[in-house]
């Protein structure tokens, strides 16, 4: 059955159909045969009890008369004509079983004798015997006088007679079955050609599709194929047609697939960012841009097969985190990254699961924010340096009087000395003094305005929130009285440290304590309340938070304008009074620092700007100047 | 002569008591604006030395109500760095003088003895009132040079003055302008004068300008005129009695 | 990745193989023969093939000694003349053969036995002589019905026969080799005979007057046969039944249509009535009569009244004429010899001519004789002069030895020759 199964459809129909034919055929020759055989075989009998009775009707009389020569007569007259064929002897014989005639011209066969019959026989007898070479029906007839039997009549019918009938017969069974055979071998052939040859079409079709050909539905030796289909309307017309629809569809899909990835081939390749394309678990990189490779300094050959870790500052688990579906998502901003010659640059990497060759990948496409924090740092820088411009109005004023006191002091000993007037004891001493406690004022003065202006080191430190606060204090406590403003600390001794840096903490705190001030004196311009000016600074601690308040009572913000006051260039201040920049710097060295900034405030009532950073359990280092 | 120094810092009060102290002047110091003008009423000083930045009561508030009791006293402001605004405001004040921290002897003698000029001339009734302003243009034929003098206080209202005045000049190579001992200016009165230098500048004469107090020389640089024409500082006396 | 890869090359494969539309054209013709030679195989092996005796090598009748030779033929009854003379005849021959020593050594002996001109009994002798006396040949048979009646057994056993008196067509027709005859036929006969009559004698009616049975109805055919080629046909027919002398409702028929010639084919008693009536009742015809008819004894039965009836002959007179013919002389000297009471006639003549031709075949056949070497014998028989001045020819396919035809004429109850 096997063999049956690995047969093309073509064969299958056309082997079944002829074997199927062979067999019916078969069978009814076998049954043709069979019912001749028998009736045949019936009719040879019937037809030997007839020539046995005519003959025995004649041979009465001379069977009483032993008249062997007529007998003898009679016995060769049954096998006159065409008898001869089919009777093969005849004999007659007495009620004892002597033969009287027989038609044995050469002789009787060897052991060959007449079968007795009985006396009171009536009917005939058959029997199935060999007599030489044939094979016969010996029927014996008895010849009757009236009752008594007198003799039998028994003749050998020829059963070769019938075979050769039948084998005649045969042979024409035979001929028409071959006749049929064939021709029915050539219908089923043609019968399973008809039905397979467009199913063979179909195939060739679909192994060019598979081949990814479609351009083969014009050609002209699909054409006969193809052609024969126009008159038919059955099952194979049908799916031949709905088949090549599906082809065509097939075919522009395809083409448009093709074209997409051509687009998503000439992003990736001549894409402006770095692209990689890493293994979703492993890290590894399978494929790589070549903005990749000319941005990093490695041959894109050198790039796959390396760890996207090894790239640079990437934290494993930034990548080990649920992607929404058909979304890319920040995995981490401001990673270090380092090029092959050592130097680092600052990225952003977005990613997207995606499937590459079979293998769960995620596409991580990087953009390069070097200038952006550089630019970042250079605002901050900026923004510094515009606070220094404001601060150093006061530091000028500050760093003026100590020096005022020096030069006069100097200038009034020149001076008695140019006179040659003497100068007291108590006055020299006080002048020298107050000389030397002046430098020292000054030098102070010059030192907190290094450490303001100092750049941030890298790594954070463990600092002290209340000692920032203090440090501005000095810096700007005597400006804001000045300008009648109270700056009050309430600040908690027993909160804990936080990483961070102490000069930018100092800039934060130093901006808020500013824009507090212009926002008081704004107050009391518009009011005219001149002695109500209010900044109050609170630090606290709650749990692992740490946290401080800079409090006001200027003029308060607005509440449309507190989504905004954080975004950069906000700024209530005139053209030329500041740059804006203040907030949205304070803003981002607070997230620098894992920390929030909030604003509660209402037109009028002031505003509290409120700080949390997460707490240092470590301890805080010595204090140092 | 009795002297007040009104100053927040006391290093610098200690520091003008001694100076002024050793010129032979009375002095009387407070530490804050209400505290001067409590000693101004009650000592009545003819020179006040008032620092322009203090908390409270401020200098140019001083000097406003040092002007308003209407007393002949020479106010002189203690300028830091960076406070030319105020300086104008003080000007405007009609401040008699000032002097930038730190101060220099040679200044503070200028101021004194600017201070003292125009006590004189206040007491002799020679005052010059304030919109009075004096001023003179002279040709010499045989250099050319043009010589402009100054008297008196150079204010907006002078504008019309002037322009006819100089309107008529023509600008040899050399100009020279003198001020007097009683010159001064107001805020107006500065940008007046910078467009008139700068008349003769663009023609390409070489300015001259003398007679200044030596503060004023200070404050014409902060105002850029250095630029525009040569300041030639006075030589200063020392101030005593 | 294999995997598929080898999943897509056998799915090539198959595609390929699908696609072969064409099948191998060659392949399934010859797919489509072996399968008809196979079916045709299958079903041609039942049956069994038949069998067949063959004669070729049959030696039966023939001992060291003796060749046995089978004759069943009238020696009695109504036509018993025609029997014994030919015996006579043969005999003479026979015995003179074995009085010189037979033939390769064996002697020739010839069992004989009466049929009465009666095929049934003719039948009968026949079987017996086949097999029981196991006879090498059958010889000198006499008569139409009795020697048609065995032609089945002569076929059937394969044993040749040689000399029959009889012209009968159907032992010439259709060719067996079986079936040797030395006379000619009736057929001959009476086409010279109705050449005869209606050319040379000119006359146009001719009647049929013959034995109702086998050897007249051949005997009409040939006459109808002979008549056509004069577009002419016999004018009436008369018969009787063998055995009996009941011409008279033949003659009847005859003279009512005033034949001018009858062509009787019967034996001399009946034929002997039918003229002896007829001359009474004054018609007189030409009488003509085949040979079988037994001349001699017509002449002798008729007397005075057969003046004139033609016989037809297929030897010549057995009388030594002016030609003295060899043959004749041998033939009158040998009947001397063994029978010296007989007389010379056309029937015994007949006789001889038989066995000396079965002698000379005999001779031919060899010691190594069988049946078929027999055959072959009398086929090589070519021109044999037998004196008579009558050559004799056998050859494949032509198992006729004589064709002459004699006419003899009663005259003065004797016969005499006629040209």
């Amino acid at each position: 059955m096997k063999r049956f199964d690995r047969l093309t459809l073509k064969n299958k129909i056309f082997v079944s159909c002829l074997g199927f034919t062979l067999v019916v055929s078969i069978l009814i020759a076998l049954f043709t045969r069979a019912l001749l055989i028998s009736s045949l075989t019936g009719e040879l009998k019937k037809r030997g009890v007839g020539i046995a009775q005519s003959v025995a009707e004649s041979s009465r009389v001379h069977i009483l008369t032993k008249n062997r020569a007529e007998l003898t007569a009679l016995a060769y007259d049954a096998r006159l004509g065409n008898r001869q064929k089919v009777v093969v002897y005849l004999l007659i014989a007495d009620n004892r079983g002597t033969v009287l005639a027989h038609t044995f011209t050469t002789g009787i066969p060897e052991g060959f004798g007449p079968v007795a019959i009985e006396e009171n026989a009536s009917g005939e007898q058959v029997a199935d015997m060999r007599v030489g070479p044939h094979s016969v029906f010996h029927i014996t007839v008895p010849v009757k006088e009236g009752i008594y039997t007198i003799g039998s009549v028994q003749i050998g019918m020829d059963r070769g007679h019938i075979e050769g009938l039948i084998d005649r017969l045969r042979l024409i069974f035979l001929s028409f079955l071959s006749v049929v055979t064939l021709v029915f071998f050539f219908l089923s052939h043609r019968l399973a050609l008809n039905i397979t040859r467009p199913v063979t079409s179909l195939i060739r079709y679909t192994d060019h599709l598979s081949r990814g050909d479609f351009h083969f539905l014009g050609r002209t030796d699909m054409a006969p194929a193809s052609g024969g289909l126009e008159d038919r309307e059955d099952e194979i017309a049908i799916l031949t047609n709905s088949f090549m629809q599906m082809t065509s569809r097939l075919a522009s899909s395809t083409e448009r697939l093709r074209e997409s990835q051509q687009k998503y081939r000439s992003l990736f390749h001549s894409g402006p960012n770095p692209i990689f394309v890493i293994h979703r678990q492993t890290l590894e990189i399978l494929d790589a841009n070549p903005k990749a490779a000319e941005v990093f300094g490695y041959d894109r050959d050198a790039l796959t097969g390396m760890s996207l870790l090894s790239l640079g500052n990437l934290n494993r688990e930034a990548f080990e985190r649920a992607y929404p579906e058909g979304k890319s998502i920040l995995i981490s901003s401001k990673v270090t990254l380092f090029r092959k010659d050592g130097r680092s640059l600052f990225v952003n990497i977005h990613a997207n699961p995606a499937e590459y060759r079979d293998r769960d990948a995620i596409i991580a496409a990087t953009t390069d924010i070097t200038e952006l924090v550089e630019k970042d740092d250079q605002l901050i820088q900026a923004s510094k340096m515009a606070n220094l411009e404001k601060m150093s109005a006061g530091i000028a004023h500050e760093i003026n009087q100590p020096l005022n006191a020096i030069k006069m002091g100097s200038e009034y000993l020149t001076m008695m000395h140019e006179r040659r007037n003497p100068v007291g004891p108590e006055e020299l001493a006080m002048v020298l003094t107050e000389i030397s406690a002046q430098v020292s004022r000054a030098s102070e003065i010059v030192g907190r305005l290094k450490s303001f202006s100092r750049k941030a080191d890298f790594a954070r430190e463990v600092i002290s929130l209340n000692r920032c606060i203090r440090s501005v204090h000095k810096i700007v406590g005597r400006q804001l009285a000045l300008q009648n403003i109270d700056l009050t600390l309430e600040l908690d001794e027993a909160i804990p440290a936080i990483l961070a840096h102490n000069n930018r903490m100092e800039q934060v705190i130093f901006n808020l304590v500013t824009n507090a001030r212009d926002a008081v004196n704004e107050r009391i311009e518009t009011t005219g309340d001149i002695d109500g000016g209010m900044i109050r600074i609170t630090t606290f601690s709650d749990g692992d938070v740490v946290g401080l308040v800079v409090k006001d009572n200027g003029t308060g913000i607005p509440e449309d304008r507190k989504a905004t006051i954080f975004d950069s260039f906000y700024t209530t201040k005139e053209m030329g009074e500041g740059l804006g920049l203040g907030l949205p710097i304070v803003q981002g060295i607070v997230r620098d620092y894992s920390g929030t900034i909030s604003v509660t405030s209402s037109l009028g009532q002031g505003a509290a700007f409120k700080i949390l950073f997460p707490a240092q359990t470590n301890q805080l280092p010595e204090q140092e100047h | 002569m009795k002297i007040l120094v009104i100053d927040d810092e006391r290093p610098t009060l200690a520091m003008f008591k001694l100076f002024l102290a050793a010129y032979g002047y009375e002095v009387f110091t407070a530490e804050s604006g209400e505290q001067g003008m409590a000693v101004f009423a009650s000592k009545k000083p003819d020179i006040v030395f008032t620092d322009i930045r203090m908390p409270g009561m401020d200098g140019l508030e001083v000097l406003r109500q040092i002007r308003e009791t209407g007393a002949f006293c020479q106010v002189v402001i203690i300028t830091g760095h960076g406070d030319m605004e105020r300086a104008m405001a003080a000007l405007d004040l009609d401040a008699s003088d000032f002097i930038n921290k730190p101060v220099e002897r040679a200044a503070l003698n200028s101021a004194l003895i600017r201070a003292e000029k125009r006590l004189e001339r206040m007491a002799s009734g020679t005052g010059t009132g304030e919109d009075a302003g004096d001023f003179s243009v002279t040709q010499d034929a045989g250099t050319g040079q043009l010589t402009l003098c100054f008297g008196g206080r150079l204010t907006e209202s002078s504008e019309a003055k002037l322009d006819k005045l100089f309107t008529a000049a023509v600008p040899g190579d050399k100009v020279v302008c003198r001020f007097a001992d009683d010159f001064s200016i107001n805020r107006q009165g500065i940008s007046l004068l910078v467009s008139l230098l700068r008349r003769f500048d663009g023609s390409g004469s070489h300015i001259t300008i003398s007679g200044l107090s030596y503060n004023y020389i200070r404050f014409f640089e902060m105002a850029g005129i250095d630029k525009l024409a040569t300041l030639v500082p006075e030589d200063v006396e020392e101030p005593g009695l | 990745m294999p995997g598929s890869l080898i999943r897509q090359m056998k799915h090539r494969e198959k595609i390929k193989r699908a696609d072969n539309l064409g099948f191998h054209r060659s392949s399934v013709y010859a797919l489509a023969c072996g399968v008809v030679l196979a079916v045709l195989f299958f079903f041609s092996g039942c049956g069994t093939p038949p069998t067949e005796l063959s004669p070729a090598a049959d030696r039966t009748g023939i001992t060291d000694t003796q060749i046995r030779i089978g004759s069943s033929l009238a020696l009695g009854g109504h036509a018993g003349y025609l029997g014994t003379q030919m015996l006579q005849g043969a005999m003479s021959y026979i015995n003179h053969i074995n009085d010189r020593g037979g033939i390769h050594g064996r002697k020739i002996r010839l069992i004989v036995r009466d049929d009465g001109y009666d095929p049934t009994r003719c039948l009968y002798n026949t079987q017996q002589l086949i097999l029981e006396e196991k006879v090498f040949c059958l010889f000198s048979y006499v008569g139409t019905p009795t020697t048609v009646r065995i032609i089945p057994l002569v076929n059937e056993a394969g044993i040749p026969l040689l000399g029959m008196f009889t012209g009968a067509h159907r032992l010439r027709e259709p060719v067996n080799p079986l079936l040797i005859n030395v006379r000619a036929s009736y057929y001959q006969e009476i086409r010279a005979a109705v050449d005869l009559i209606v050319r040379q004698k000119g006359l146009d009616r001719v009647a049929v007057f013959y034995q109702y049975d086998e050897y007249g109805f051949d005997g009409l055919r040939g006459t109808e046969i002979a008549l056509k080629h004069y577009d002419r046909k016999p004018v009436a027919k008369g018969t009787y039944v063998r055995g009996t002398l009941d011409v008279g409702r033949g003659l009847e028929n005859i003279i009512h249509s005033d034949a001018q010639a009858v062509v009787m084919i019967g034996t001399y008693d009946a034929c002997a009535e039918f003229i002896r009536l007829a001359k009474e009742r004054n018609f007189s015809p030409l009488f003509y009569n085949v040979s079988f008819v037994g001349a001699s004894e017509l002449a002798r039965r008729l007397g005075r009244i057969g003046e004139g009836v033609v016989v037809s002959q297929v030897v010549p007179p057995p009388v030594l004429g002016d030609d003295n013919l060899p043959g004749i002389r041998d033939y009158i000297r040998h009947l001397n010899t063994y029978y010296p009471d007989a007389a010379p006639s056309f029937v015994g003549l007949e006789g001889y001519i038989n066995a000396r031709i079965l002698a000379e075949a005999l001779e031919r056949a060899g010691r190594q004789i069988t049946r078929q070497g027999f055959i072959a014998a009398i086929e090589s028989i070519s021109d044999f002069d037998l004196g008579i001045a009558n050559s004799l020819s056998f050859g494949k396919g032509d198992y006729q030895g004589l064709e002459q035809v004699y006419f003899t004429k009663i005259n003065n109850s004797r016969l005499v020759s006629i040209k």
